[in-house]
């Protein structure tokens, strides 16, 4: 075997070996990102199913939407976060505990908003908002 | 009577059918509730006008309520 056809084997060889390195992490993360999209689909699917008309009006035109608790107090929820409107400064970091997409995040805080605005509010980080 | 139970979770949305003439996807659906209970969620029924209502194993009718969802844990942030 020629000096040539000895590198071009070696050559081959080493570029079968990456591409196998490189394929492998690239498909996989093609699939994380696949996975994600999908459940962010799903997720989206279940809020909106869950939303009031006027709710889900305000949710396709802007991200978020508004809550109206049961002693009357108006609520913004938005991807990361809740912001009250009835009175002005107060706004609320609170999270789900476990990996979900935010649609998901932001029907629990709906649903805990309209069914237990104090648990909520015992819950949430309040910070001051302008 | 069937319902369906989603539960919110990394895939979106996972969702368990019931139907109450076979107890044992009741019996299934309970222990979706005993589950949730345990890790501190809160399941949801739907009220039809786009609200819910916090519904618990005791609660829970599976004839009536057959829009459930199981909500994420909340922590402040």
């Amino acid at each position: 075997m020629t000096a040539a056809a000895w590198w071009w084997v070696v050559g081959v060889a080493a570029a079968a070996m990456l591409a196998r390195w490189l394929v492998g992490p690239a498909c996989r993360a093609r699939d994380a990102l696949a996975r994600r999209r999908q459940a962010k689909q799903r997720a989206e699917a279940l809020l909106l199913a869950w939303l009031t008309p006027g709710q889900r009006a305000q949710y396709q035109a802007r991200g978020w939407f508004e809550v109206l608790t049961a002693a009357g107090h108006r609520y913004r929820v938005r991807p990361g976060g809740v912001v009250r409107l009835d009175v002005r400064g107060s706004a609320y970091c609170i999270e789900a505990t476990t990996p979900v997409p935010i649609a998901d995040e932001m029907l629990a805080n709906k649903l805990l908003l309209e069914t237990d605005e104090r648990c909520f509010l015992a819950t949430a980080h309040r910070y001051p908002y302008r | 009577m069937t319902g369906n139970i989603h539960i919110a979770d990394a895939h979106g949305d996972t969702v368990r059918t019931w139907d109450t003439a076979d107890p044992e996807t009741v019996r299934e659906i309970e222990e979706v509730f005993r589950d949730a209970q345990a890790a501190g969620r809160l399941v949801y029924r739907q009220t039809g006008d786009g609200r819910g209502e916090q519904v618990t194993l005791t609660t829970w009718n599976p004839e009536e309520h057959t829009e459930l969802v199981v909500a994420p844990r909340l922590a402040g942030g």
